[in-house]
């Protein structure tokens, strides 16, 4: 019965790359300090505190280095790595000059983040044939504007250009066309499957799920008996479907602040206090960004690095850290916060009414000629 | 480098070229002008900011010919206040150039001109004569929607120029601008089509380049207009303006400028104009719409701030469809009825679902379409 829609209507083609900076801070880093250049960088927190590698450069990553590990590990694994800490002024004005760069290639852009984007290039808008040629054309002008190195992934739609983006890291690019798809889904790993971490890899190993071919063997109401919604996008995905389009007015998503505590705590009166003093953080800039948000995400991290957040929704935005902290013992007690010490705290606020949205103003039905 | 310049014509146009080399560029040279004392007793003018370029060509006396590159801002406010009307310039050594004589000096650090951009003065294309205020004209309309510094749609940044023949063989440069909530078009006649390079049929024209060049429209010689090597070239007696085009598509808005007889309302645009101001007094940022009522014969129109009050004007129009309410942004309705050089405006409005059309009574050439806000 899930082959009912199929093949009716088939969307049109479209053409996607995902664009993915190569060690984007660490390659910065290098860029600018040729000392550097060849040695292992690990840009993050301080390694003799508890701070993590915000990103490393291809040389540390021998040894086993990654972004997310705590600093003081990355030391372990390697002593004679340079450590510097992160210029985020620096990283943000590159990635607005690989944004523009960006914009000449595509009408339609989706920032990830500061140093990755989807393209949809299905308008060939430089008329330049092809959305491989497009790809390197844009791999080329990046690199010849900052001195530094992407890596990109096309394919027909997001999951395959994000998965081939990373293929032939770095300054690789990877094309999986129409064609290929198939064969290349059932070979691929289900934790490469979008939405698939530690977690879900374990559970869908215990399952038997190991490649694409699994997942499509084991049909779409089987995963979702096993995986909720998620299944059915599982299936979808290695069934080579995925429609999300490319979102090119994707505007900020959420405003929050987090620490990583000097040591480990368990009192949830000072696990208050610490998000009070967050929360003044979020509302001053809440406050300086004009913004508002409906919902309020708290986060904890627990001593064994796992992490939960909890978030609660209000009909009337928030913004004052007063009222964030009015529900925040409430959240609190929704996590294992207190029964178990906590590593991290984090706080954010969302979900902000688009103005225009608000004010009501309806745009113009331009219709594109594709 | 040393020559002797005329006040009156160089402050002209240092005045004129300020807001290209004030723009903040990653090269420190582009906050200078380069001056090229040629041996023909001319001098050479230039300014960039990596997307516009100029290039000027004025007599000067000229005793040794070179370059020199000086802070433009600077220069300006020097040749401003000095007390004369020729003023000696003059390069002495490690680009130290020397301005004024006798009892007044300035010694001013200069930049290597070698190291100024390449910038785009070449005009070996077809270019086309047209009217100058009449094109001046096209790009004031189009910029009354200007671009937003925060929007990522290319289309909005720029004018999309394009060149059409009517049923009557006329011929027409049609300018179109969008901020994605309104739209303005203008044509304006011309005696020869634009012509493109290869295989385009449209150019999209940066508005921030065209602000400055509106600046140089300030005589009715006419000026030669064309593009080249993906630039949009001006050409005025010995000045050259150049912007470089942005790369991307624009929206099909011909269907939106459609208009719908039967929903045409037609307004003394005068009183609309001055209705609309009276309302907008309570509106502001938060709360910027005016809700328009339409009843037989008669237009309410109405504003609502929580923070400030309320206000209604009635006004007596020649009405007769079913009644229904809608809101606009009193701002872009304002702005689109200035625009109108005539006394009648008509607007074509269906509901409060789809575009607005406003235009002149009896002009075809400038149309304006906005888009309610839901109510």
């Amino acid at each position: 019965m899930y082959h009912k829609n199929k093949n009716e209507n088939p969307p049109a083609l479209r053409k996607i790359i995902h664009v993915d900076m190569d060690a984007f801070y660490a390659a910065i880093e290098q860029r600018d300090n040729p000392v550097l250049k060849g040695r292992p960088v690990i840009v993050g927190g301080n390694p003799k505190g508890r701070g993590v590698v915000a990103t490393c450069s291809y040389e540390a990553r021998k040894f086993g280095i990654h972004s997310a590990m705590s600093a003081a590990q990355a030391i372990r694994k390697c002593p004679h790595a340079v450590f510097i800490r992160p210029r985020k002024e620096v990283y943000a004005a590159v990635s607005r000059q690989i944004f523009a760069i960006c914009q000449k290639f595509s009408n339609c852009i989706e920032p990830l983040s500061l140093d990755e984007a989807f393209l949809d290039v299905s308008e060939d808008i430089l008329n330049l044939g092809s959305a491989t040629r497009t790809a390197e054309k844009l791999l080329e002008t990046i690199h010849k504007h900052t001195g530094l190195t992407a890596s990109a992934g096309v394919s027909f739609n997001k999951f395959l250009a994000k998965v081939a983006s990373d293929i032939r890291k770095p300054a690789g690019l990877t094309v999986i066309r129409p064609e290929d798809a198939p064969a290349f889904l059932e070979k691929l790993p289900v934790r490469k499957f979008f939405g698939v971490g530690k977690t879900t890899e374990k559970k869908m190993h215990s399952h038997n799920l190991f490649t694409g071919e699994d997942i499509k063997a084991m049909g779409e109401e089987k995963l979702k008996n096993l995986f909720g919604k998620a299944g059915k996008e599982f299936y979808a995905f290695a069934m080579g479907r995925d429609d999300r389009p490319v979102m090119a007015q994707r505007s900020r998503k959420s405003i929050g602040r987090e620490v990583t505590l000097e040591r480990d705590i368990r009192d949830t009166g000072a696990m208050l206090a610490i998000l009070k003093t967050l929360a003044e953080d979020v509302e001053a800039s809440l406050v300086r960004k004009k913004h508002a948000g409906h919902t309020l995400t708290l986060k904890v991290k627990y001593p064994d690095f796992r992490s939960a957040t909890r978030s609660m929704s209000f009909p009337c935005p928030l913004w004052r850290a007063e009222d964030m902290m009015e529900k925040m013992p409430e959240l609190l007690a929704r996590t294992e916060a207190g029964e178990k010490a906590v590593r991290l705290l984090g706080l954010a606020i969302s979900q902000f009414p688009d103005t225009e949205q608000t004010k009501g103003q309806m745009l113009l039905p331009f219709v594109f000629h594709k | 480098m040393k020559c002797r310049l005329i006040k009156n014509e160089i402050c002209e146009v240092l005045a004129k070229i300020q807001g290209i080399s004030g723009r903040k560029t990653n090269l420190f040279i582009t906050s200078t002008v380069r001056l090229t004392g040629q041996g023909d007793g001319t001098i050479q003018i230039e300014a960039t900011d990596l997307e516009t370029d100029f290039s000027g060509i004025y007599p000067a006396e000229v005793e040794v010919p070179g370059s020199v590159c000086i802070n433009a801002k600077k220069l300006y406010e020097i040749l401003k206040s000095y007390p004369s009307d020729t003023i000696l310039l003059n390069e002495i050594e490690n680009r130290w150039i020397e301005i004024g004589e006798n009892n007044l000096l300035f010694h001013i650090v200069g930049m290597n001109p070698d190291d100024f951009p390449e910038i785009g003065k070449d005009t070996e294309t077809e270019l086309i004569a047209v009217d100058s205020f009449q094109f001046k004209k096209l790009i004031e309309k189009n910029l009354s929607i200007p671009s937003q510094a925060d929007e990522k749609r290319i289309y909005t940044q720029g004018l999309f120029f394009e060149s059409h023949t009517d049923e009557e063989e006329q011929t027409f440069l049609r300018g179109v601008s969008t901020d994605s909530k309104r739209m303005v078009k203008y044509d304006m006649l011309s005696d020869h089509s634009f012509v493109f390079q290869g295989e385009e049929k449209y150019i999209l024209i940066p508005k921030k380049g065209l602000g400055e060049l509106l600046k140089f429209l300030d005589s009715p010689m006419p000026v030669r207009i064309g593009a080249l090597n993906n630039r949009f070239v001006v050409v005025k007696e010995s000045e050259i303006f150049s912007i470089t085009l942005l790369e991307g598509g624009f929206p099909g808005y011909q269907d939106i400028m459609r208009k719908d007889p039967d929903s045409l309302i037609e307004f003394k645009r005068q009183e609309l104009l001055m209705s609309l101001r009276r309302m907008s007094i309570l509106s502001d940022d938060d709360f910027r719409s005016i809700i328009f009522s339409f009843e037989e014969n008669k237009l309410t129109l109405m504003t609502s701030n929580p923070d400030l009050g309320e206000s209604h004007e009635e006004l007596s129009i020649s009405y007769e469809r079913e009644p229904f309410e809608v809101a606009f942004n009193p701002k872009f309705f304002m702005d689109a009825l200035s625009l109108i050089e005539e006394d009648d405006a008509h607007v074509f409005i269906r509901n409060n679902q789809t575009p607005c059309i406003i235009k002149g009574k009896s002009d075809s050439y400038l149309t304006s379409v906005i888009m309610p806000i839901k109510i």
